[in-house]
């Protein structure tokens, strides 16, 4: 299959690295959007400031209808989304007003914080809230709540509660390739679930 | 050294404001996102008053019996603006310089505004200097990095060390490139024939044909820039017929003939691996004296931006095109 082209698409998601690539492409694919929308990955957030700005062209605001860009809250949502902003503001010149929200310029631009505009955490947060609301999956989440409370109690403890979270339930339901995005491409994640609304919402607009 | 530089309806160019320049730059764009004629402003900045003969033909194929004053110069004026709405201007070495044009009066003369100096006149067209600020006179040289003969490159090569210092400059820079170089000669042979020889302190000194791609090519660059006397370095199209292995040594190499002979360059690419070498390059050394102008066609005219370290470096972390 032939590698997707930026120059092929008038809309654009950006998205912080490899694995949210998979993870995102599953999830505009859900929404029916999969074959409208380039996905941009870049390396990780140290530079993701640095390298909007130097992504976000002239040209590319003029040949663009979209420009989204999902990134991970960590332990700031409020500072992940206003550096986004300013970034956004100097390259673009607009304004996103709020995490979850798309500007009415031309092109619209959008910025999601994850799991969600006013909680720490990840994309993997929000996704481990979904997975686990489902009742259907109560016996696997008492078991991976078991593994992670004997690891802590051996001093073994996740950076990231959810990311290891979400890496145990991977490791046996996608021992393949236990990441985020491959699992999703295994249908381990039920990406209609409501958790996912806000997400769904903001990515609907592409 | 140009640090700033301000076009204004010249060529495709409505307005384009540049800060940020460094002591060497390299220019990217897409084909016909006006590289060109970057250039050209850059050099009429540069050395308003020598150029205006050799313009034509420095970065475009004109032909020496075409008719400039038809075919050349009225381009230089943006479409739908007049010639007296073309303004050219420069920060150079903390000093700023103005370059404005003025057209020919009903009656077939030109009036040149009160505390502005005549440059040149060509067709229509008047170049003007401010009185105030006076002429930029800084030599420029454009550099071609196409393949050339063995006696081409002989002939520049015994300009340039014939120039006071010139061949302890080239042995120098060569140094810099690999140690090994010791000294780099014109060994002439039997039947007037001259051929180049490196000296890398073997038994026998190494004719330039057994000599790496990137080597060859910095021989004719460093010739070039020192046989003219440069302090304005032009290279279009860098990347040209070299491997893109030997890209790092040959901007390891610019980066030292900049420093060293106190130049500034402009070079041009399309290519990415280009820009890498060039970072990988800079990277290396104690200064990052490197910054990318990056220029993209719009429906309202050509726009520009300068990258510097921090955006250059994360570009390529984030493995994001910069053509």
């Amino acid at each position: 299959m032939e590698k997707p082209k930026l120059k092929d698409f008038d809309r654009v998601l950006i998205v912080e690295g490899y694995g949210d690539l998979l993870f995102y492409a599953e999830m505009l694919e859900s929404l029916g959007k999969h074959k409208a929308v380039f996905i941009q990955k870049f390396n990780g957030k140290t530079d993701l400031c640095a390298q909007l700005e130097v992504f976000i062209t002239p040209q590319l605001l003029a040949e663009k209808t979209h420009i989204g860009v999902v990134v991970d809250a960590d332990e700031n949502p409020d500072g992940t989304f206003s550096s986004i902003q300013a970034a956004i503001a100097k390259a673009a010149n607009q304004k996103v007003p709020n995490a979850g929200t798309w500007t009415d310029g031309n092109p619209r631009i959008g910025i999601f914080i994850a799991p969600d505009p006013a909680n720490k955490g990840e994309i993997e947060t929000l996704v481990w809230r979904a997975w686990s609301a489902d009742r259907a999956n109560d016996a696997a989440k008492g078991h991976i709540d078991t593994y992670a409370s004997s690891m802590r109690a051996a001093g073994f403890e996740a950076k990231s509660r959810e990311k290891g979270l979400i890496g145990a339930l991977l490791a046996i339901r996608n021992d393949d390739d236990p990441r985020l995005g491959p699992g999703a491409r295994t249908n381990v994640f039920d990406l209609e679930h409501t958790e996912f609304a806000e997400l769904r919402a903001f990515l609907s607009v592409f | 050294m140009f640090t700033s530089l301000e076009f204004t309806n010249f060529r495709g160019f409505q307005s384009l404001k540049l800060e940020g320049l460094q002591r060497v730059n390299l220019v990217v764009g897409r084909n016909n996102a006006g590289k060109t004629s970057f250039l050209e402003g850059l050099a009429i900045l540069a050395n308003p008053e020598r150029l205006s003969d050799q313009l034509p033909g420095m970065f475009r194929p004109f032909s020496s019996g075409g008719n400039v004053t038809r075919d050349y110069f009225p381009w230089l004026v943006r479409n739908g603006a007049s010639i007296a709405e073309v303004v050219l201007k420069s920060k150079i070495n903390e000093k700023s310089y103005t370059i404005s044009f003025c057209e020919r009066n009903a009656n077939g003369g030109f009036l040149t505004p009160p505390g502005k100096t005549n440059l040149w006149n060509q067709g229509s067209l008047m170049a003007l200097a401010s009185q105030e600020q006076g002429i930029p006179k800084f030599p420029i040289r454009v550099v071609s990095v196409l393949p050339r003969p063995q006696e081409e490159i002989v002939k520049v090569f015994a300009k340039a060390v014939r120039r006071r210092d010139g061949e302890e400059k080239l042995d120098q820079l060569f140094h810099i490139i690999d140690e090994r170089i010791l000294k780099v000669r014109v060994i002439p042979f039997d039947n007037n024939y001259h051929q180049i020889m490196f000296d890398f302190g073997l038994s026998e000194m190494v004719p330039m044909s057994q000599v790496g791609q990137g080597l060859h090519r910095l021989l004719t660059i460093f010739s070039e820039i020192l046989s003219g006397e440069a302090i304005i370095c032009i290279i279009d199209e860098i990347e040209n017929g070299i491997h893109h292995s030997m890209l790092e040594q040959v901007w390891t190499g610019i980066a030292a003939a900049a420093e060293t002979l106190g130049i500034q360059v402009f070079a041009t690419t399309h290519s990415q691996e280009c820009i890498e070498a060039a970072n990988e390059a800079f990277s290396k050394r104690p200064a990052y004296d490197f910054s990318i102008v990056q220029l993209f066609r719009l429906e309202d005219g050509v726009q520009g931006r300068v990258l510097d370290k921090k955006h250059i470096e994360a570009a390529m972390a984030g493995e994001i095109d910069l053509r």
